[in-house]
């Protein structure tokens, strides 16, 4: 017999969650404690998932040994429907207790140690070691064995390793940085003035306008890869044609390693504007419907003591956007920081191989982890990452906190 | 009842004559939104011929041509409707799974005591404040221990828990007030009765909010999946299109043509179901 681990855990993860959920439903109708039932059918559908699972695997295996595999899935129910069925009810007044809310809870529970919990605790120690699931590891999720304990030594190479994964590792913090920085405030300077304006257009168009400018935010970013990759490409690209019409020479947009603006990859720049481009009507929407919410008489008021459009703006509308501002900035700077799928197509991270110009930690993380097994190294930096992501949002929430309302 | 709303609010609301320059500004805004999307749709219409030659260049397709679909339909290493049942599949399952758990638990959350019922919602919601980049590798560790990587199945099975989700419904669900379930409790209905006959029919807009959320983003997904899925046969569109993508670089009009067939459907749908869209995107928070 193959591999028998996935089945093995299938048998406890089924058991557990049918066996949670259920038996808190009869054990209320038979009026006794839901909770004592959710916790009990835990047990006994993971017991009974597994010892029976293998019994019916044996006892199948020599019979029908095509649909053994299939026919051990129900060794939980060996167990759980005598119980089901035999469980005395007690006697007595009662009252009917809400079995649906333990039968909801305990396999939520069951579910948020075993595959949300836990997940986060292997991620963080698999920072710590040396890590390739081809390897054959110790018995605690894998690691140690092969996969060998390394202690700190990611961490330490992060700041002053001088060979090609450190080097790698910092040009991708650089060019992640260098991305949000550019793309947060040019999304904000385009949606909130872009906001205002549908805001004051006339209704009927205002929805037009607004669907038309949500279009992007709903494509496939892959689609929009494929199609800017298009428009920046060197010889036959839309981009050229246009700058062309200015006067300028055509450019290797995606290609060029040497060429920047004001600082900026050429690449990246692209990169940037088909981001922008897909991203911007989101925020726009959040800010249509922030700008809804303010009440027109403050603006009224302005206007009656002769404030200009561009006063009222500038002292009413912006200040009591601003918890709107917060909310947009936080989630551009999450989601930028978290760019991959674009710079994926567009560019692999090119150009420059090891210190690619568009390489983003999300990519660098992807291609360690994924393409080179350096699983160890990739949840490092992805803990960087995640720790950067705070970081920077703890600074938005200190550097935007208002204590007013209106 | 909606005239009497609309004239009603004309009358409150003075309305502001929008300047020219306004509209000179939304309208050029358009323009650069649409503009990619045409010009890949008539890419896909022109001959490899016309668009390498530099002497040629136009936005209009000179010769009108199908041809590039035409390639796409008959690559027998592209069977393309299997990708297209692919990620509807997933999508669908998605939607489903994901709409029942997050109502299911949604519900609970917002209509039942119970002990530390704060302290285990608080970490439901701590569950959504993590980025997918750190447990992306212990995630996939884990489909690799189940034997589910390679599988459409993996997408879907584990897939079930939707912190937002659970979020998004239970805000909704707050709102329906409690005298309408004890009316029903004292006529005798179960609490799943109670559930699927008074609380669902209330947050149904709610419902199709999250639901075109759910199937937008995961027709969209694509980073998941691509780590998921490696074999030719179980990939899912987005994936499929940059393979294309990387096979054919040269030949412009055939990918333009490929990721037409992505986009395409979506935005079919968004057509139809806009007012569902933009509510569902906003009402995330979060970005596809």
């Amino acid at each position: 017999m193959d591999n028998l681990q996935p089945l093995i855990l299938y048998w406890g993860l089924t058991w557990a969650v049918v066996g949670s959920a259920v038996t808190p439903l009869v054990f209320d109708r038979r009026g006794r404690n839901p909770w004592w039932g959710g916790l009990i059918g835990l047990i006994v559908g993971i017991c009974s998932g597994e010892v029976f699972g293998w019994t019916l695997l044996q006892i199948f295996d020599s019979v029908w040994p095509a649909y053994a595999r299939w026919l051990s899935i129900f060794g939980g129910l060996v167990l759980l429907l005598p119980l089901w069925i035999l469980l005395k009810p007690q006697r007595g007044e009662h009252l009917r207790a809400h079995g649906i809310v333990p039968g909801t809870i305990v396999p939520l529970i069951f579910y948020l140690i075993s595959l949300s919990a836990l997940p986060m605790i292997w991620a963080i120690a698999l920072a710590f070691f040396e890590y390739d699931p081809a390897q054959k590891g110790g018995p605690i999720l894998g690691l140690g064995g092969e996969n060998k304990y390394v202690g700190t030594q990611y961490f330490e190479e992060m700041v002053e390793g001088d060979s090609r994964n450190p080097r790698e590792f910092r040009n991708s913090i650089e060019t992640t940085l260098k991305f949000t920085a550019v793309v947060v405030p040019l999304n904000l300077l385009i949606t909130i003035p872009l906001a205002s304006m549908i805001e004051s257009v006339h209704q009927r168009v205002r929805v037009v306008f607004r669907s038309i400018y949500f279009l992007p935010v709903v494509t496939s970013s892959v689609g929009v890869a494929i199609m800017w990759g298009y428009i920046f490409n060197a010889q036959y690209g839309l981009a050229n044609e246009v700058t062309g019409m200015a006067g300028i020479k055509p450019v290797a947009w995606l290609q060029d390693p040497r060429l920047t603006i004001w600082g900026i990859p050429i690449a990246l720049f692209a990169v940037i504007i088909a981001y922008l481009w897909q991203d911007f009507g989101y925020n726009t929407v959040i800010f249509i419907a922030a700008l809804q919410g303010i009440p027109d008489h403050l603006k009224e008021a302005a206007r009656v003591d002769g404030a200009t459009p561009l006063q009222v703006f500038w002292h009413i509308t912006l200040p009591l956007l601003r918890p709107t501002i917060l909310f947009a900035s936080v989630f551009t700077l999450i989601s930028s920081f978290q760019v991959f799928d674009i710079i994926q197509v567009m560019t692999q991270g090119g150009p420059g191989r090891v210190e690619g110009k568009t390489k983003v930690m999300v990519l660098n993380i992807y291609e360690n982890a994924f393409r080179f097994g350096r699983m160890g190294w990739a949840a490092a930096m992805s803990l960087v990452l995640v720790a950067m992501m705070l970081l920077f949002t703890l600074f938005q929430l200190w550097a935007f906190r208002s204590d007013w309302e209106y | 009842m909606t005239g009497i709303h609309a004239k009603t609010m004309r009358l409150s609301t003075p309305r502001i004559r929008a300047s020219w320059i306004v509209y000179a500004v939304l309208i050029a805004g358009c323009i650069v939104t649409v503009v990619p999307f045409v010009y890949t749709i008539l890419a896909s219409f022109k001959t490899h011929a016309e668009i390498i030659d530099p002497h040629q260049q136009s936005f209009l397709p000179r010769d009108f041509t199908t041809e590039n679909y035409e390639t796409i339909f008959d690559d027998p290493s592209l069977p393309i409707e299997r990708f297209y049942l692919n990620s509807i599949l997933i999508a669908v399952s998605n939607v489903f799974t994901l709409l029942f758990s997050s109502a299911l638990f949604g519900f609970v959350f917002a209509k039942y005591q119970f002990r530390y019922k704060r302290v285990l919602f608080g970490y439901v919601l701590l569950t959504m404040m993590i980025p997918f980049q750190l447990t992306m590798i212990p995630s996939y560790l884990i489909l690799l221990k189940f034997d589910l990587t390679n599988k459409l199945w993996g997408l879907i099975l584990l897939n079930w828990f939707d912190a937002f989700g659970i979020f998004l419904m239970r805000q909704f669900m707050r709102s329906i007030p409690d005298e309408l379930l004890d009316a029903a409790r004292v006529d005798g209905a179960t609490e799943w009765q109670i559930f699927f006959r008074i609380v669902i029919p209330q947050i149904k807009p709610a419902l199709a909010a999250y639901g075109t959320f759910i199937f937008i983003s995961s027709w969209n997904a694509y980073l998941w999946p691509l780590i998921v899925l490696k074999d030719q046969d179980v990939r899912t569109l987005p994936i499929i299109l940059t393979w294309y993508n990387d096979r054919h670089t040269s030949n412009l009009g055939l990918v333009m043509a490929a990721s037409v067939l992505l986009v395409m459907p979506i935005l079919m749908v968004y057509f139809f179901f806009q007012r569902w869209f933009v509510r569902g995107f906003t009402l995330s928070g979060f970005k596809g």
